[in-house]
């Protein structure tokens, strides 16, 4: 078991009435990076905003590397890199005064860990313009730069790709992938944009209207979802069938069919088809995208 | 703590809107005390070029000889003989001025005289002769002999209402006698200053001074008679007081204190003068300074950072503390330098004199010290509009209100303390405004209200200041961020 960095219990939250949140539960462990996934309005933002002490916990508890959030702030806050919503950036600073401003409510940084930071989101040449001329994907960069900069275990990100454009994605995603590795941090991770997710998360937390609807490790996840569903490319997908009678097999296309099967029979299988003389060109497991799974978990949201 | 302090001052210096009013209030420093030198200089005139042919023509309407014109004909006829004889002086000489105080007495006989036609008369000749001998002394430059005429005048009198009173014994006459006595001396003290310090009737300084004297003294002695005076009656009298004690000083000491006329009476005023600039600027960074984070939403940055939002907002009103101070020092220092350059830097080394009814003097003060001590004074209205704006931008968080409501406090303020001063409302006393100047409290003055004192005004401050933390505090502790 490696150690628990963030582990929220029973999350509830109110705004009057509206019950927003109904109870989340949520672990993430050093070295995990965590998906968590939701549809617009299924509690996302207002979850990490519990975790980070911004909104008032109306039951439950969120505790950050063993402490409190409601009861030992500041101890708990002291580890945590967050960007909510859109990064928080004093337009009218230079992407280096904002990264100091930062760098003075922390103990320990000095200007060198500024520099590692500033090279590590590839801002080296623009660290001294106004944020203001900065282009959407320099300014999540940025975000990026001022939440890990004084080293903290456990980083949450707010729908981080939110608004940038197909390449900007790609370069946050791969912002993100070298951060895990090289910073050695647990990710805290919203989105409904999943394919970008899929390729490197460990975990997926799914919530729908505020209720967590699974949590489970990517690849368990796609393996009960996959079930030992095999394509086979043929020549006559019709024989096919009849041949292969006592097996759970279906027609995909004109000359491809779907088949249930365990993997220690698919030998016996080809052997079969091909003393029938079926001519198989192709056998492969069918891939189920994070995509796939997160519509067969949510099914759509329902917002109320 | 520190630290958050010293992220608040970087992110108010580097804002171009500060810099934008600093600009602004130089601009207006500078022209204000030009336009003031300006009109220290001018001097206005008696008449207006078209005063003497407008005398003329009326004249020429009116008919000496007929009963109904001839009051008003004597009248203008008079008016326009000192006219012309004062044109022929010098504005503000001392000539021009004794014509106007004096020439009555002697152009009116002479004119009546004249246009009812009775120069055969002795007594006209008495008059012209009188006058003929006016005019000489004017020439001869001897403003001296009027003084002294009038001294004789005023002694000759006195010596009368003196001889008088011994031989009355009806008090409400003894009482007028001792009042008209009053005046007297009063008379007879400037007319003797006059000769010892050579002060001439031409316009200056020195003469305005005594009159000025002369007006404060008169009031004194007025209200000196009113037995069981009202607060307000006595807070009246002590200005009265204080300002004829100062006006006597200058008098006394050949110097001239209480002229703002210079680079040091100009300083003196900095407060009353540009407070509104020092007010925009402080309220304009403490208005935004909250509501302006929460709507563009970098309160975020600062709440998750390993700070307890009290500290964070403490440390927000302590750079407001920060700034005000900052901002007063540099407007005290604009105005030492603009003031220096427009009117000349030597006033500085003279003292600023003021009353000190503690010991009943006049006491000498240099002005850095003063100008602290004043801003020392007004400091608790600063504070607590500077408090005001604050706990408006966390509680509505509306930039544009909690920059305009404070304004409102401090104009309405004003209005508000006069009102309860006229209708003696005492219930305001527990009402901020007329407690946050604690100016009337300075070298023992006393409070705007019965029951007042500064201890009292500090504690009221101090209440109001408390109450608008506490509330703004307990906010900004349950606020939640919500999503924009």
């Amino acid at each position: 078991m490696s150690e628990v960095i963030l582990k929220c219990t029973n999350l509830h939250k109110k705004f009057g009435k509206k019950e927003i949140l109904k109870g989340v539960s949520v672990e993430v462990e050093a070295g995990d990076i965590l998906g968590f996934i939701g549809p617009n309005g299924a509690g996302k933002t207002t979850t990490i905003k519990l975790i980070l002490g911004l909104q008032g916990i109306t039951s439950g508890s969120v505790s950050i590397n063993g402490y409190d959030i409601q009861k030992d702030f500041t101890k708990a806050i002291a580890k945590v890199g967050a960007i909510v919503e859109n990064p928080d950036l004093y337009m009218y600073l230079s992407g280096y005064e904002n990264l100091k401003l930062v760098r003075n409510l922390y103990p320990n940084i000095d200007n060198n860990r500024i520099q590692e930071v500033v090279k590590l989101v590839g801002l080296e040449n623009r660290i001294h313009d106004k944020v203001s001329k900065y282009s959407l994907g320099m300014r999540q960069r940025l975000g990026v730069a001022q939440a890990i900069l004084h080293k903290p275990n456990l980083l949450i990100l707010d729908e981080p790709t939110n608004g940038l454009d197909p390449e900007g994605i790609k370069e946050m995603r791969e912002l993100l992938k070298r951060l895990a590795s090289k910073e050695n941090m647990a990710v805290f991770i919203s989105s409904h944009n999943l394919a970008e997710l899929e390729s490197f998360c460990n975990k997926v937390c799914i919530i729908k209207n505020g209720v967590v609807v699974e949590t489970n490790n990517l690849l368990d996840m796609k393996q009960e979802l996959v079930a030992n569903k095999y394509l086979i490319e043929v020549d006559l997908a019709e024989r096919a069938i009849q041949i292969l009678g006592k097996y759970k097999a279906g027609i995909v296309e004109k000359n491809c069919i779907e088949i249930v099967i365990e993997k220690e029979q698919i030998p016996e299988l080809i052997k079969e088809m091909v003393l029938q003389n079926i001519k198989i060109y192709s056998v492969k497991q069918e891939e189920v995208s994070l995509e796939d799974a997160f519509l067969k978990k949510t099914g759509g949201n329902i917002i109320d | 703590m520190i630290n958050l302090i010293r992220n608040e001052l970087t992110k108010i210096g580097k804002k171009k809107s500060i810099y934008i009013v600093i600009l602004l209030t130089i601009g207006y420093m500078v022209f204000s005390n030009f336009m003031y030198y300006k009109n220290s200089e001018y001097s206005y005139s008696y008449y207006s070029d078209g005063y003497v042919s407008y005398l003329e023509e009326e004249l020429a309407k009116l008919d000496p000889s007929k009963e109904s014109d001839v009051t008003m004909y004597l009248d203008l006829k008079t008016q326009l003989e000192i006219a012309k004889l004062s044109e022929q002086y010098e504005e503000g000489s001392w000539q021009a001025n004794v014509i106007q105080n004096n020439a009555v007495e002697y152009i009116g006989e002479l004119v009546r005289y004249e246009t009812l036609g009775i120069t055969q008369d002795q007594e006209y000749q008495e008059v012209k002769q009188n006058y003929e001998e006016f005019l000489e002394k004017l020439q001869e430059d001897d403003w001296k002999y009027f003084v002294n005429k009038e001294l004789d005048t005023v002694e000759t009198q006195i010596a009368e209402i003196e001889e008088s009173k011994n031989k009355t014994v009806d008090k409400s006459l003894l009482q007028q006698y001792e009042s008209t006595l009053q005046d007297l001396t009063l008379q007879e003290k400037i007319l003797q200053w006059r000769l010892e310090k050579n002060i001439s009737y031409a316009n200056s300084e020195e003469n305005n001074r005594l009159n000025q004297y002369a007006t404060y003294a008169r009031q004194v002695n007025e209200q000196a008679q009113i037995e069981g005076k009202n607060h307000t009656q006595q807070k009246e009298y002590q200005e009265l007081v204080a300002n004829m004690k100062l006006c006597e000083y200058d008098i006394i000491h050949n110097t001239n204190t209480q002229s703002t006329d210079n680079a040091k009476g100009q300083l003196a005023y900095v407060f009353s003068n540009y407070e509104v600039f020092l007010l925009i600027f402080v309220i304009m960074v403490a208005g935004v300074m909250i509501s302006e984070e929460f709507n563009k939403g970098t309160i975020k940055l600062l709440l998750v950072k390993p700070y307890s939002r009290t500290k964070i907002l403490l440390a927000k009103l302590i750079t407001c503390f920060i700034i005000l101070v900052l901002a007063s020092i540099v407007l005290i220092a604009l105005q030492g330098i603009i003031g220096g350059v427009i009117w000349g830097w030597d006033s500085y080394a003279d003292p600023v004199t003021v009353y000190d009814f503690n010991i009943n003097q006049v006491k000498e003060i240099s002005i850095i010290p003063y100008v602290f001590t004043i801003l020392l004074a007004r400091m608790p209205m600063y504070i607590l509009l500077i408090t005001l704006s604050m706990a408006i931008s966390t509680i509505v968080l509306n930039t544009a209100l909690a920059v305009i409501l404070p304004f409102l406090g401090y104009f309405a303020g004003t209005i508000l303390n006069q009102l309860s001063l006229i209708y003696n409302l005492q219930f305001m006393k527990f009402f901020v405004p007329l407690n946050w100047n604690l100016e009337t409290y300075l070298y023992g003055g006393l409070g705007e209200m019965q029951g007042m004192s500064m201890v009292f005004s500090i504690v009221i401050c101090l209440l109001y200041f408390l109450l608008m933390t506490v509330v703004m505090t307990i906010v900004f502790k349950k606020k939640n961020i919500k999503n924009i």
